[in-house]
């Protein structure tokens, strides 16, 4: 990945989610379903990116995360799995740290600290790639098969799973959390 | 590539070659691009604002993949320069990237930003330099 061609300093090629085609549905039922929707909040950043203080926060991950998890009573601890949004490696690292799995600054260092983050463990938009409005769904199907164990997910160790979508550069997120 | 609409970019005018900002004359909070509404107060009444043609490099990048329209020109480099009370993102030119810092002196330059081929309508703008 280091060695792959910069595209903009200091990303490089590898460290861009591809656009790609790709379809994923989910069936919504009353009940006797596989997982819940236990809480699930949207936020907006009405900064424009120009006129923001900081540019290592997602605010509006960070909002929807909070209040998603209140709705559904857990706390970062609970989460045993999670699918950000991450269409460029740093706001990977960024929207696991708005969604409480790491400190803010503080997700390399855990993870060099020798501390889990278990966060995209599909490969995220980067691995899988990108596929805009379906990325979503996606990510609430493979949160629903890790915490089931269905392959090609061996299964977490938890039955709490969040899934984060971002539209723009903190312009807009949305949170779901999802639970056996 | 597309590009904004013809109409579109004829009102922004004023912000692009003049760099037209606006303050809210309640709670004195300026924006730019201009915005109809003050989003902190709530105000409508805003009056235009005339940026400093002077400021400050705050951070850049250098875009190394281009869209098609921009090939001559790369790589682009594109930072975040401070005029006044906000900051202003747009490409910087006359300089190599090796070179920029981040707290250096800036001017604004107007220039070409784009052709549209299919239209042949010419884009002009502002952009930054370092300051001599
Ligand atoms: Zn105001």
């Amino acid at each position: 990945m280091l060695d792959s061609e910069l595209v903009s300093d200091p990303l490089r090629l590898y460290d861009v989610g591809p656009m790609a085609d790709g379809a994923a549905a989910a069936i919504l039922c009353g009940r006797k379903g596989v997982a819940k929707v236990l809480g699930m909040w949207s936020s907006a950043n009405a900064v424009p990116f120009n006129a923001r203080q900081d540019y290592d926060v997602l605010y509006s991950a960070r909002e929807a995360a909070e209040r998603a998890y209140r709705m559904a009573g857990i706390t970062p601890r609970d989460v045993a799995t999670a699918e950000v949004h991450d269409s460029y490696s740093i706001l990977g690292v960024l929207a696991a740290e708005a969604l409480g799995l790491a400190p803010r600054g503080g997700l390399l260092a855990s993870l060099r600290g020798g501390s889990e983050v278990r966060a995209n463990l599909s490969g995220g938009l980067k691995s899988r790639g990108n596929v805009m409005g379906a990325t979503g769904v996606y990510q609430a199907v493979e949160v629903v098969w890790q915490l089931v164990g269905r392959g090609p997910f061996k299964r977490v160790d938890g039955s709490i799973g969040v899934i984060h979508s971002m539209g723009g550069v903190d312009a807009t997120s949305t949170v779901v959390v999802l639970g056996l | 590539m597309e590009h904004e609409s013809v109409p579109l970019y004829w009102r922004n005018i004023p912000s692009y070659y003049r760099l037209a900002a606006r303050r809210c004359r309640k709670c004195g909070e300026v924006y730019y691009p201009p915005v109809v509404k003050c989003p902190r107060c709530g105000s409508s009444e805003l009056e235009d604002f005339q940026l400093p043609h002077e400021g400050e490099l705050v951070e850049f990048t250098v875009l190394r993949s281009v869209p098609t329209d921009y090939m001559k020109q790369k790589p682009l480099v594109i930072g975040l320069v401070k005029l006044g009370p906000v900051k202003v993102l747009g490409q910087i030119v006359d300089a190599a990237p090796e070179k920029l810092k981040a707290g250096q002196r800036m001017e604004v330059v107007f220039r070409r930003v784009v052709v549209d081929g299919k239209y042949g309508l010419v884009m002009y703008g502002y952009k930054f330099r370092p300051r001599p």
